[in-house]
């Protein structure tokens, strides 16, 4: 047995005490003489007996209580297997200071368990404390002294952000451990920490994960459009992905609010489910938050928003297609997003003023226009949709060679047909598994060549459509004399989402705890903090860029707690350190306190005791 | 209270100095609250008559009876009228035990009281003093000279030792040859069945016996109250009580083993009074006298 506080040992010393006040009571005691106690000790024999014997039971539970309260206090500990006490080693530690450790008070565990795991080492060994998540202003790591340790751990504190073992782990001291290094990893062991982690265990450093229990979690994971190119005209559809990496089922509230706006829903989840929870909005509530009710782990039960729907389109149509024409103009006037000019040519047209041009079966365009279109796709970055005609001239091949390759015009004998759509893009994904699209037949068509970006194909392979950025390439007119296209049901919504799609701006305004804050200017915190460029986001909430709008949130895997397995942590030469048994089953403190205050306990009894 | 009977008081006793003084003061006291004189009829008293038998002495003829019925009758006294008093006085260390009094103090008092009066009474005086034995004895005897011997035994009296009652009065059976009134001064702090048993051993020998139960008040009310280290004057043991935890219990078998003496030592025909060492003289004084004249 050993003693992680040895000097305590000399407190047994104590145990004097209660003696020495005995003595010193016993002499204070006034003295009587009376005539005779054989009286008294006939008639009370038995009770004197008994108290003789109490008093000297009293002073012996007295003398054990200090002693065993002293021996708790020097903390003895039972050699185990792990960590054995008085181990010389440089220790590499990394507290899990993620998000997800803010479960119940798993962050002050694991931190209690760190002190626990830096107590069992020599005094001369030497540390390194790595937080898991790096911060934009944390200091470069260095060997330290024990004290020097226990102070840091002390200053650790929780973060929102998130980052894997083998990024802590990079950040190893520059100078050279005078030890032999032993990794340890203090935290819950969410899966996602170890990603990265190499598979081959030789490879691999081995690491102790000391393990805080992960608990249990309902996450809103996802705010998303139901249809991101879907036009809404009152209201449109938002999905709150929900995720349960809980045991048990989970049944609560979700709620959306912006200002004023509020809705609600019940939600039902099974243990370790996914759902969807659709919200249908009005336009006017385009940011907000949408929050869980309730759950232990608290910031990722709200997930802040703000959802740009596609607005009105500016459509320049050069060349003569009245079916695209018809699909863009179709319907209640007043409720359409595209505004349309028709041209023969180009030339003379102002093209700033369009985000979308579509070519028409245009045969060839000008020198002049080729470098007007590329400055115009360059400097304002508007989208282009060419439909190519029976012949392509040289300039408009070298225009659209960025995406593709144009070769010659084919008159299939018969027709081909739409052989295969790219059901995961936005343009096609709402006609998966619809036969939508079905006999689309085309009777001639251009072939071309892309390399990526081909979204369908005709029969035989060749692309129908090619999507590059913010141009798009379809291989065949949009005329009943190439396809019988123009009469399925499906033409309309496809050549809309095909605009749509192109025009709508990335969610750029959708950032994570520990991203940085890029160059496009100062960032006014929730608490409001001025950021600056490369500066750390800290901070759920809404952040502010002049009239802007930065949503930031915790990453989604954080409030995900399923933990490495005993099966994969054999294959990342991880080996799992269980406190209660590795830790806290070796130390005998609590034993001894138990007997200290049953000692006390029973001298209490004896003295009630008459 | 007058004059002589304050010295009745034993506190007030306790202030004098000579003990022939305080015996007389004492008894002086007593009897001057008497209605009648204690000493009145104390001679020689007619016993009865006999026919006169060859030998006896012709001075012992009732010439009177002669004369009236012509027949020679001896008139008969009793033999002996005087009593034969044995004063016993507990000596042993618990006697000494006393706040404003000892016990062996108010004992002391009350034996030279008696033995004042049985000395005036003419009466045969003696006295024993004794803890775990017999330490002087001085035999009965009506002369004023052995009433200051016995003066000067009381007075010499000094508690210590333990009390051996029993063995004390087993011995002093054995001396004491011819009947008489014995007078026990003791607390009887002993074991009380054995004490009983000897006192009955007297009394089979015709002894009259008149048992003074000295004891303090505080023996009877246990009034102490902190816990303390209780020592005790026979043999130096040591015990620590909390008197608060005990008093009733204390108390309860004390008042039994008063009642033990009492009711075995009167079914023995043994008078038995209990004095606490605040109880004035005349109570024991007003016991002796009773029995005296139950006797005579």
């Amino acid at each position: 047995m050993t003693f992680l506080n040895p000097w305590y040992l000399l407190g047994t010393a104590l145990a004097i005490v209660p003696i020495v006040i005995h003595l010193w009571f016993r002499k204070r005691l006034k003295k009587i003489p009376f005539s005779t106690l054989q009286f008294l000790k006939r008639t009370e024999a038995r009770r004197f007996g008994w108290l003789k014997l109490r008093e000297w039971l009293v002073l012996l539970l007295r003398c054990l209580f200090v002693v065993f309260l002293f021996l708790s206090l020097a903390r003895p500990q039972l050699q185990s297997g792990f960590l054995k006490i008085g181990r010389l080693a440089s220790v590499f530690l990394i507290i899990d200071d993620s998000y997800s450790m803010g479960y119940g008070d798993n962050f002050e565990k694991a931190k209690d368990f760190a002190r626990q795991v830096i107590s069992r080492y020599s005094t001369n060994s030497e540390f390194c404390i790595v937080p898991l998540c790096e911060r934009a202003d944390a200091d470069e790591s260095f060997w330290m002294t024990r004290k020097s340790t226990l102070i840091t751990l002390k200053k650790t504190r929780l973060t929102y952000a998130g980052r894997s073992i083998s990024a802590a782990l990079a950040n190893a001291p520059a100078r050279e451990p005078k030890y032999e290094v032993e990794y340890i990893y203090i935290g819950d062991g969410q899966s996602s920490n170890f990603k990265g982690f190499s598979d081959d265990a030789t490879a691999q450093v081995k690491l102790y994960w000391v393990m805080v229990p992960a608990g249990n979690n309902v996450s809103i994971s996802r705010v998303s459009l139901k249809d991101p190119v879907a036009i809404p005209s009152d209201k449109y559809s938002l999905l709150a992905t929900v995720s349960s990496y809980s045991s048990q089922a989970w049944s609560g509230k979700i709620g959306v609010t912006s200002g004023e706006y509020y809705l609600e829903k019940d939600c039902s989840l099974n243990p370790r489910a996914i759902q969807d929870i659709e919200f249908v909005l009005p336009v006017t509530v385009l940011s907000g938050k949408m929050e869980i009710f309730d759950d232990s782990l608290l910031t990722d039960n709200t997930y802040f928003f703000s959802k740009p729907l596609p607005r009105s389109v500016r459509v320049l149509l050069v060349g003569d297609s009245p079916y695209i024409m018809h699909a863009l103009t179709s319907g209640d006037a007043s409720s359409l997003p595209f505004v349309v000019d028709t041209t023969t040519q180009i030339r003379d047209v102002d093209l700033r003023r369009y985000d979308v041009l579509i070519l028409a079966g245009l045969q060839e365009i000008s020198e002049v226009d080729r470098i007007r279109l590329l400055n115009h796709r360059l400097e304002r970055g508007s989208a282009l949709i060419s439909i190519l005609g029976e012949e392509v001239g040289e300039n408009l091949r070298d225009f659209l060679s960025g995406c593709c390759r144009v070769g010659e015009s084919v008159s299939p004998k018969g027709y081909v047909t739409l052989d295969w759509i790219d059901e995961a893009s936005l343009v096609f994904k709402v006609f998966a598994g619809s036969g939508a699209l079905r006999d689309v037949q085309y009777f001639r068509y251009t072939q071309v060549e892309a390399d990526e970006g081909v979204l369908a194909r005709f029969t035989g392979g060749d692309p129908f459509l090619v999507a590059c950025d913010d141009m798009v390439v379809l291989t065949g007119l949009l005329n009943p004399q190439s396809t019988n296209f123009v009469y399925k049901s499906a033409f309309i919504p496809v050549i809309l989402r095909l605009i749509v799609n192109l025009v709508v701006e990335p969610y750029d305004n959708e950032l994570y705890v520990g991203d940085r804050v890029s160059a496009f200017g100062t960032v006014r915190t929730p608490a409001g903090e001025l950021l600056n460029n490369e500066d750390e986001l800290t901070m759920p909430g809404f952040h502010f860029i002049d009239d802007e709008t930065l949503c930031v949130n915790v990453r989604p895997e954080e409030g995900d707690l399923r933990i490495l397995g005993s099966e994969r942590a054999d294959i990342l030469n991880v080996q799992r350190i269980e406190p209660e048994r590795d830790l806290m089953g070796s130390d005998l403190a609590r034993l001894f306190l138990i007997l200290a205050l049953m000692a006390i306990i029973l001298e209490l009894g004896l003295l009630f005791l008459r | 209270m007058s004059t002589s009977k304050k010295y009745l008081d034993p506190e007030v006793l306790a202030r004098l100095s000579r003990l022939d003084i305080k015996a007389r003061l004492v008894v002086e006291g007593f009897l001057s609250g008497l209605h009648t004189s204690p000493f009145k009829g104390f001679s020689q008293e007619f016993a009865d008559y006999r026919q006169y038998m060859p030998g006896d002495e012709l001075k012992r003829i009732d010439w009177k009876v002669f004369g009236r019925s012509d027949r020679f009758y001896i008139k008969e006294y009793q033999e002996e009228t005087n009593l034969r008093a044995y004063i016993l006085l507990d000596t042993s260390g618990s006697m000494g035990y006393g706040k404003k009094i000892t016990k062996i103090e108010y004992a002391k008092y009350l034996g030279a009281s008696l033995a004042y009066m049985l000395y005036k009474q003419k009466d045969n005086v003696g006295i024993a003093t004794f803890d775990t034995g017999i330490r002087e004895i001085i035999p009965p005897s009506a002369r004023r000279t052995n009433f200051m011997m016995i003066l000067r035994a009381i007075e010499d009296a000094t508690p210590g030792g333990e009390t051996a009652v029993t063995d004390v009065l087993y011995q002093l059976a054995q001396k004491l040859k011819r009947r008489g009134l014995v007078i026990l001064l003791s607390d009887m702090l002993d074991n009380p069945e054995d004490v009983v048993r000897s006192l009955r051993s007297l009394r089979y020998r015709k002894h009259e016996i008149l048992v003074f139960q000295i004891l303090d008040p505080d023996e009877r009310d246990f009034p102490f109250d902190k816990s303390a280290i209780f020592s005790d004057l026979e043999d130096d043991s040591q015990m620590i009580i909390n008197p608060g935890l005990i008093r009733d219990r204390y108390r309860q078998r004390f008042e039994e083993f008063i009642r033990f003496y009492h009711q075995h030592l009167l079914e023995s025909h043994i008078d038995h009074t209990v004095l606490y060492t605040s109880t004035p003289y005349d109570k024991a004084l007003f016991a002796y006298l009773q029995k005296r004249t139950r006797l005579l």
